[in-house]
């Protein structure tokens, strides 16, 4: 299990679709930031592969997306002391 | 169960991601939930100097987190930095020394290495003098490390071959900044961002190359409507997501594109004539020697690059270059440039032309209006180029060719009167070549890896690796084994990063310093004290003046004393940024001259610049606010006169495509690290080309297909990616593979500028056909 949290700048505009649209793919969820700029993203995915290729893809792809910056990562996978937590990253 | 465990790291996800991009309030909100204990460090990949939190636990990295309080990063950092921790830990490392013995590195101990090492340098040294050995290091080493090896080499051993990675990023910036301002390092800061209303970004893929720089012009984009960008590049990559303007030169040709929009500034009477007046000079080059000229003659100069004159020669239209002239001159106005630049034969003329605009409309030394250079590596410029690691410089400002300088650095250093040689060394490629006469006979090579990341790397391999009679002696110091450690005679195994502390020098002229957190694996030691050992070794020889290095420095923390004595009365003062500071701050920006000084946001601006106020630059009689290139020649900059020169190796009807190369996302220069985490090479699995589809259709090549990609020098084979983005008649290959089907500096050209000595890795001529 992997799980990444990140952040979109999106356009102000196209705010409501662009959260619909990340909402709707496969894996995506939305939360609020308090600025309708930004939105919160949570991915989750199998494998860190899946986990990036949406993160650095998928994401990136939809329209209204101006750019995707990943905060956090958590990957199962990983013995308990090599696992990565991150925080503040594209 | 899982549904528990899934749910809280969701959480802790959120709280994360809030923490960062939910504003200053929530900043604080990120808790770790584990027991993790946190360290301020720096990140070890690009320029831009991300402040980061490292975790350790039990010995062990374990998470990295962007620094929140960072003052400028503010808690960004990149999907690259997101796998550091398993980068470090990669079973890959190189854990011990090794010898070349019977043609295979075999495993020897420390003592014997070192002593090798030693060995054949004084031999060489002693046979062929010492013009007959070299250091090439990197902008990825400590500032200390580059520090310490210079000194070693131009006041120790008596030897300017001293070079580093950065000849092959940021040389022909440097010499922009020292010959238009008199000095190098840019006057401006990332704050700047934050005021700037217009962007001009040039051959600079921002987006992947510098994501955290490109996140905060998105902000600023957000924020006001009135925010507008500019992008210079012959190639569509991502930042012209946002970009209002996008020209598209021709590669090579867009130096008559700069003038033709100074021309259109002057037309519209949109310069600035009374910051002209005062601060300005204008310089052409006759006969071999500048030469100056009034400003008439210089608009009589730019006749010849009316917009629509260079239409043909730039493939840009006169009406976009109109545009673009009338918004940068609009301002505040903030340039960021980067390879595209630089990597030419013409870069130190293209980094001109781009401090003219500046200079022509007085978008300088203001909020939000300075040219801005972005650096590749974490330490190119506080490591590299302030300390006076290249074969024609000295710490600090200083040049090889002054004998007031030369007399400074050895009475710092202690070294006899007379050591520095007057004369230049070696600047990289010249060097690699000479390793090829077998004239250089022993090389030291730290943290890089020029067996792959030379242009027309082929020569040069045969140069470090091929048997022959007499062949020189190529030791190599690094973290991981590499295609320059396969042809070495000794491989030093190097502590990395977070296993050693020091300082890195950002972008924005900020000094951090990362502190040691774990043990290097095995018997793996800093490049700091690999150097103090070879010094005392060669001082034991007699090629070293006995005492010269050895007994005076035991860490980094002794040489940082010397390195800000060294500072002191230069233009780039930091006397005050101390060892106890830096510990404690997100690192300072010089100049700093007492240690109450907070750093300077922006230089030569009476009211910011502390060195306006005392010490040799001092001037009281000018007012908070008022502009004075104090390093330039009559404190005046200098907008220079220069020919639009077409590239080394222009396409003909046997090369008839350009070859342009540069970086992905995923992945780092020669991909020593980011290949070492599976999950970044699997996402970028394999090199490829990119071919806009015009070129593709007529060349019958579709995505996927295999291409030979041929040039003078030799040739690659690697996938077809068919996408619009590359301007027609130009390919692009990112250059991080190593294997030698995809090792694209084959085909690289190794002309290089004559100033900067920079070679042209983004313009070259090739053929395409399916392989």
């Amino acid at each position: 299990m992997v799980v990444i949290g990140a952040f979109a700048r999106i356009e102000l505009d196209e705010a409501d679709s662009v959260h619909k649209r990340l909402d709707a793919l496969r894996g995506v969820s939305t939360f609020d930031l308090g600025d309708r700029k930004k939105v919160g993203i949570l991915v989750e995915a199998e494998d860190m592969d899946g986990a990036h290729r949406v993160l650095t893809r998928d994401l990136r792809a939809v329209e209204g997306v101006l750019g995707v910056w990943p905060v956090y990562v958590h990957d199962e996978a990983e013995p308990e002391d090599v696992r990565q937590a991150v925080t503040g990253a594209v | 169960m899982e549904t528990t465990r899934r749910d809280f790291i969701k959480a802790a996800a959120m709280t994360a991601v809030v923490s960062v991009a939910g504003g200053p309030a929530m900043a604080k909100a990120f808790q770790s939930a584990d027991s993790i204990e946190w360290h301020k460090s720096v990140c070890r990949f690009c320029g831009t100097g991300c402040g980061v939190l490292l975790g350790a636990r039990g010995g062990r990295l374990v998470a990295l987190r962007g620094d929140p309080e960072h003052p400028t990063t503010k808690g960004l950092v990149c999907a690259k930095a997101l796998f550091l921790p398993k980068i470090v830990h990669s079973k890959d490392r190189l854990k011990y020394p090794m010898a070349r013995k019977g043609g295979k590195l075999e495993r020897i101990g420390w003592d014997e290495a070192m002593e090798l090492l030693a060995d054949k340098f004084a031999k060489a040294i002693r046979k062929h003098g010492a013009d007959s050995v070299a250091y090439y290091g990197s902008g990825q080493a400590l500032s200390e490390e580059s520090y310490l090896a210079n000194r070693l080499f131009k006041g120790g051993i008596g030897t300017n071959n001293v070079e580093g990675n950065p000849r092959l990023c940021m040389a022909s910036a440097v010499g922009g900044y020292v010959s238009t301002f008199g000095k190098d390092e840019p006057m401006g800061s990332y704050d700047d961002i934050n005021h700037a209303k217009v962007f001009f970004l040039i051959g600079s893929n921002t987006a992947e190359c510098h994501p955290v720089i490109f996140d905060q012009i998105l902000a600023r984009k957000q924020a006001r409507r009135d925010v507008l960008v500019i992008v210079c590049d012959p190639r569509k990559s991502p930042i012209c997501s946002i970009a209002d303007v996008h020209l598209n030169p021709i590669p090579g040709y867009d130096l008559a594109l700069f003038h033709a929009m100074a021309h259109v500034i002057i037309k519209e009477k949109k310069h600035d004539q009374e910051f002209v007046d005062r601060h300005v000079q204008f310089k052409i080059v006759k006969d071999g020697a500048p030469a100056k000229v009034d400003f008439k003659g210089y608009c009589a100069f730019l006749e010849q690059f009316a917009p629509e004159k260079v239409v043909m020669s730039t493939g840009v239209s006169a009406k976009a270059i109109k545009e673009a002239a009338l918004l940068f001159a609009h301002g505040p106005t903030m340039s960021f440039w980067t390879m595209g630049l630089n990597q030419r034969i013409t870069g130190v003329w293209a980094n001109n032309l781009i401090h003219n605009l500046h200079l022509l409309t007085g978008q300088i030394g203001k909020p939000g209006a300075t040219p801005f250079s972005l650096t590749g590596q974490p330490n190119a410029c506080g490591g590299v180029r302030d300390t006076g690691s290249l074969c024609h410089i000295l710490p600090y400002g200083r040049v090889v060719k002054k004998a007031e300088h030369r007399e400074q650095m050895e009475k710092l250093w202690g070294a006899k009167s007379g050591t520095i040689q007057s004369k230049p060394g070696l600047n990289t490629i010249e060097m690699f070549r000479s390793l090829g006469r077998d004239e250089v006979q022993a090389i030291l090579i730290l943290t890089t890896n020029p067996g792959q990341s030379l242009p027309n790397v082929t020569p040069y391999r045969k140069a470090m690796g091929e048997p022959r009679e007499n062949k020189p002696f190529v030791a190599v110091i690094d973290g991981y084994p590499t295609r320059t450690t396969e042809l070495a005679d000794l491989v030093l195994p190097a502590a990395i990063w977070s296993e050693k502390s020091g300082v890195f020098g950002m972008s924005e002229r900020r000094y951090q310093f990362q502190p040691k957190i774990k043990e290097a694996p095995g018997e793996a030691r800093s490049d700091f004290d690999i150097l103090l050992d070879f010094a005392a070794r060669l001082e034991k020889k007699r090629v070293v003046p006995e005492g010269y290095i050895s007994g005076k420095f035991k860490t980094t923390d002794d040489m940082w004393d010397e390195m800000r004595l060294a500072s002191k009365d230069t233009a780039y003062d930091f006397m005050g940024i101390t060892r106890e500071r830096l510990k404690k701050e997100c690192g300072i920006r010089w100049p700093a001259p007492t240690e109450d000084h907070p750093g300077t946001n922006r230089r030569f601006v009476k009211g910011d610049d502390p060195l306006l106020d005392s010490g040799p630059y001092a001037d009281t009689a000018i007012l908070d606010g008022d502009i004075k290139f104090y390093t330039a020649p009559d404190f005046r900059a200098t907008i220079w006169l220069r020919p639009a020169k077409p590239p080394a190796e222009p396409t003909d009807k046997d090369y008839p495509i350009v070859l342009s190369t540069g970086r992905v996302l995923e992945h780092w220069h020669t991909g020593t690290m980011t290949m070492r985490a599976d999950e970044l090479r699997r996402a970028q699995p394999e090199c490829y080309v990119e071919i806009n589809p015009k070129d593709a259709k007529s060349y019958s090549i579709r995505t996927g297909d295999r291409i030979k990609i041929t040039s003078r020098r030799g040739e690659a084979v690697v996938k077809a990616c068919v996408v619009d983005v590359p301007r027609p008649g130009m390919i692009f290959v990112p250059w991080h593979w190593e294997d030698d089907p995809s090792l694209i500096n084959r085909v690289c050209i190794d002309a290089y500028d004559p100033g900067s000595k920079q070679p042209e890795f983004k313009i070259c001529a090739v053929k395409i056909a399916k392989a």
